[in-house]
């Protein structure tokens, strides 16, 4: 069973990790590319917008369910800081509304998805791609978020963390414009190089 | 600064109403081919005794177009005047009218409009997606607003032209041989400020009234294609209003769209000679850069023709170059 | 108010306070107002976070926390903190004075105060404490300086400000350069003024011309990342928005090529941990955009203006009833949700009151900006303590007298517009 989950989990985090990078980087090239070409030469690089515009939405959603692993989705938790006591049923309450998120975002995304596909004029602004293929994106995101959620919380219950799940605490909070996330409040040394 | 939308409130109280039609436009009501949407508010709310009530969102209230186009066909939102560019998204057959050189002057537009038979095709085009256009409004003409004269199609090649972001601009202005980037509106005064972009696609109506004209001191008379606001509805909406009603608001959209259309032409002029005091040169294109550019969106208007349907862009050329 | 106001006010602030994601307490009450109270197909929910992403102006969200990555990952940090030092380190307290003027230098290439706390504050702390600083002081210096990362531009909470309301950014940006450099200034007094009283501090020998002109000859690439954004930005190369895209190239080229503080192999661990920092904000964005949403077709904001206008007459009496409502809000909420909230409700009542938005936009970024450093939910105060291994209450007294300053700040920069708005007008030809 922690084998199964251990296995999910990793290959979540390499999914996560390499899309995201992969994405940013084609987005930083692209636009790079526009504002060195648009004052140098007479090509137009009239699609780095809109190939920025998907990455942004791309990345801010299977962001997500990265920041779940992390455990590092922003969140107020002054009251398990006054009354401890309360810890355990808030975070109940918290996983039940992430997997309640999540299954939103597979019905009414996988909805919405092929309502766009149905629809042969939905397509990308300049680049004319299918529109559903973004779409998409939100009901896989929900899937994932969801195997997620169900790990973190049997992790919470059975008291075990699975390796990947523990990466070095504050790494994702180098530069977080968070309130009191637990990420941010936990971290030891954010000066760790 | 004021408001702009605080000065076109309703004069009645609308809580009253049976029925609200949701309407949204992504642009300023002093243009007007947006500004008809309260005067279509005010006539329905009298015709109907109260009893429907057209709530106008100008100014992108209710989102980007894309966005409300979206909402349209859910019916979160009940109507749209949606910039032509924008329609294109709907309905490739309401992309017609953005074709260059097809419908650019207001005469065009209202024979188009006052052919049954051909704009009939194009109010029903859109009915896959659940949503009718009904009528047409105006914001004037296209040409180049520009921070340096043009008076030639070559003038032009030195230019970086921010155009709409649609595939059939971007697919013109390629065809064009033109330098272009597609750039959101919101971006567009720093840019045209800071010289990022140095022309822009545009009214001028919309130039003069949003300021444009500040920076950009010169303007092509390029007119190439009318600017458009498609009235679309939601159809689902639209039937299940009483009869009557529906009756009433169809009127006067009719009614209002073609008052406002005379009101468009009118206001261009004015806005020319308005921005004509505060210095901005128009300068006409000649006949022959006009041909050029004909010539050279030929293979536009073979791509959109396959899309559009080629017999109905034959018909509607033909029909509109009598 | 409608009872189906008290009911969502209500949720809004049980579920923010039951540790439910700050992203999903907005998209589900934003999901049960547009659904169930005004009856609207909840698929819409899935087209406004589609489309609320969808934006080109988020990129300097994702590129700007990247680009400060980057530079704490390689040297630039250490280089700047180099260069304050020997500019004003030999005066008395002048250690303090580098750690704010190192926050301001940071502050001008970074987005974010969190990044300032840590970059500047995890360095700076240590040393301070070192040279005898007492401590109290040192963390409460160190707490509060860092609110110039979002008053001195780039800034993601001008940036999202200038979203939302349409400003040019490019004349935004310019509002933050006189107030960041009167909070160094009032900061920065007040340091001396506290440090002559301390004997046993240490002081910095003044460096030599030699010294000085080595420690700014190794700070040169460091030094040039401000001046390539806003060289770049205000000559036209680019926009405001792609000057964060410019930014990262930079940091990358210099840390990678010239400085070798980084490595190859630590490249994409930084960006997928930026990408992931970026997505927790914009994931609320995202959130706020629903709840938006049903404010929108309700026109809550309308109303709330209404209200506002027919009680309040005078601009003075609005300017502080909103900023001690924002100090408040502050204090529970961080800047990113609260400016993309509260900007829509606020926006609207400016032209009434004959308020400037760009004015307004600085006096708001302040004002939340203050809500860093302030309990119970200040970050700041959090990630001070930590470093210092203090609790909550130890660091909320060390950042009182800071605090104080920062608001009498404020007060200048509220009643005195042009202030604001002068380099804007100067520079850019802005007619507000
Ligand atoms: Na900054
Ligand atoms: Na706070």
């Amino acid at each position: 069973m922690k084998k199964i989950m251990r296995a999910i989990d990793k290959a979540l985090g390499q999914v996560e990790d390499w899309t995201l990078f992969t994405a940013v980087i084609v987005a930083l090239l692209a636009a790079m590319a526009n504002i060195v070409l648009r004052k140098t030469t007479d090509i137009s690089f009239y699609w780095s917008d809109e190939v920025v515009r998907k990455v942004i939405f791309f990345t801010t959603f299977m962001g997500a369910s990265a920041a779940i692993r992390r455990r590092s989705m922003i969140r107020i938790d002054a009251v398990p800081q006054l009354l401890p006591l309360l810890q355990k049923p808030l975070t109940v309450i918290s996983h039940l509304t992430v997997i309640a998120f999540s299954a939103c975002m597979m019905w009414l995304g996988t909805t919405m998805t092929l309502m766009v596909y149905d629809d042969p004029f939905a397509r990308t602004s300049t680049l004319d791609i299918p529109e559903w293929y973004f779409y998409a994106v939100l009901p896989v995101v929900g899937g994932m978020m969801l195997i997620r959620t169900i790990i973190q919380a049997l992790e919470d219950w059975m008291n075990f963390r699975s390796d990947d799940s523990s990466s070095p605490s504050g790494e994702s909070s180098v530069a977080d414009d968070s309130p009191a996330s637990p990420s941010v409040i936990n971290f030891k040394n954010p000066v760790q190089k | 600064q004021d408001d702009p939308t605080a000065a076109w409130q309703p004069s009645f109280d609308p809580s009253t109403a049976e029925h609200t039609y949701l309407l949204s436009n992504i642009s300023h009501p002093a243009i007007e081919g947006v500004g008809v949407g309260y005067r279509i508010r005010d006539a329905v709310w009298e015709r109907s005794d109260g009893r429907l009530y057209v709530d106008f969102r100008p100014l992108a209230q209710l989102g980007g177009e894309r966005d409300v186009i979206s909402k349209l066909r859910m019916g979160a939102v009940h109507g749209m005047l949606s910039s032509s560019v924008a329609a294109a998204n709907v309905a490739d057959t309401l992309g017609i009218v953005n074709l260059p050189y097809v419908v650019d002057t207001f005469d065009k537009l209202e024979r188009f409009i006052g052919n049954e038979e051909l704009f009939e095709e194009f109010r029903q085009s859109p009915r896959r997606s659940g949503i009718v256009a009904v009528d047409i409004t105006s914001y004037g003409t296209y040409g180049w607003a520009t921070n340096r004269p043009v008076r030639s199609l070559e003038d032009a090649r030195g230019v970086n032209f921010r155009i709409a972001e649609a595939p059939v601009n971007v697919d013109i202005y390629r065809n064009w041989g033109l330098r272009f980037t597609v750039m959101p509106w919101p971006d567009v005064p720093q840019a045209l400020q800071t010289g990022v972009i140095n022309g822009l696609d545009h009214t001028p109506t919309v130039c003069n009234i949003t300021g444009k004209f500040d920076v950009a001191n010169y303007f092509t008379e390029v007119n190439y294609a009318q600017g458009l606001f498609v009235h679309l509805i939601n159809e689902r909406w639209l039937n299940r209003l009483p009869a009557d009603l529906r009756e009433i608001l169809l009127d006067v959209i009719a009614e209002e769209s073609a008052k406002s259309r005379e009101l468009a032409q009118i206001q261009h002029e004015e806005q020319i000679a308005d921005a004509k005091t505060k210095g901005v040169e128009f300068i006409p294109l000649s006949d022959s850069d006009r041909e050029r550019l004909i010539e050279m969106a030929e293979p536009v208007y073979e791509r959109w023709g396959d899309r559009i349907g080629a017999d109905y862009l034959q018909k509607v050329r033909d029909y509109l170059e009598e | 108010m409608d009872t189906s106001y008290i009911i969502i006010l209500a949720l809004l602030l049980g579920a923010l306070a039951a540790t439910i994601p700050v992203a999903l307490v907005l998209f589900f009450i934003g999901l049960i107002g547009l659904a169930f109270f005004i009856g609207i197909d909840p698929l819409i929910v899935v087209e406004v976070l589609y489309r609320s992403m969808d934006k080109f102006a988020l990129i300097v969200v994702l590129f700007f926390i990247l680009c400060g990555n980057i530079m704490t990952t390689g040297s630039i940090v250490q280089k700047l903190i180099k260069t304050a030092n020997v500019l004003v380190g030999f005066l008395p307290g002048g250690l303090a004075m580098a750690g704010i003027l190192a926050c301001g230098f940071f502050g001008a290439i970074s987005g974010s105060t969190v990044a300032t706390v840590v970059a500047i504050g995890g360095f700076m702390i240590p040393a301070l404490i070192e040279h005898r600083y007492p401590e109290r002081f040192t963390v409460g210096v160190m707490t509060t300086a860092p609110i110039l990362g979002v008053i001195i531009p780039p800034s993601i909470a001008m940036i999202l400000y200038a979203m939302v309301t349409n400003v040019s950014l490019e004349a935004f940006f310019l509002t933050g350069f006189v107030p960041g450099f009167l909070i160094i200034l009032a900061m920065s007094i007040y340091t001396y003024l506290y440090c002559r009283k301390q004997p046993d501090l240490k002081v910095m020998p003044k460096p030599t011309l030699g010294e000085a002109l080595a420690t700014l000859k190794e700070s040169f690439w460091a030094l040039m990342l401000p001046v390539i954004i806003f060289g770049g930005i205000y000559s036209g190369i680019f926009t405001a928005n792609e000057a964060a895209v410019v930014a990262c190239f930079y940091a990358f080229f210099v840390e990678l090529i010239i400085h070798r503080d980084m490595k190859f192999s630590q490249v994409k661990k930084v960006v997928v941990s930026s990408a992931v920092t970026s997505s927790t904000l914009l994931f609320i964005v995202a959130g706020a955009s629903v709840f938006g949403e049903y404010l929108t077709f309700e026109q809550i904001p309308n109303q709330i203006a209404n209200a506002v206008v027919s009680n309040i007459h005078s601009q003075w009496i609005f300017l502080l009833a909103v900023g001690i409502m924002l100090l408040l809000i502050g204090m529970f909420m961080d800047i990113i949700s609260a400016t993309i909230i509260l900007t829509p409700i606020l926006y609207p009542m400016l032209a009434r009151f004959g308020i400037d938005p760009m004015h307004f936009g600085l006096l708001m970024t302040v004002n939340l900006g203050i809500g860093y450093a302030t309990p119970p939910l200040g970050v700041s105060l959090y990630i001070a303590g930590t470093v210092a291994n203090r609790n909550i209450l130890y660091v909320t007294k060390a950042v009182a007298p800071f605090l104080l300053i920062q608001l009498a700040v404020l007060l200048v920069l509220m009643f005195w517009p042009d202030l604001v708005l002068f380099l804007p007008r100067w520079l850019y030809g802005y007619g507000g």
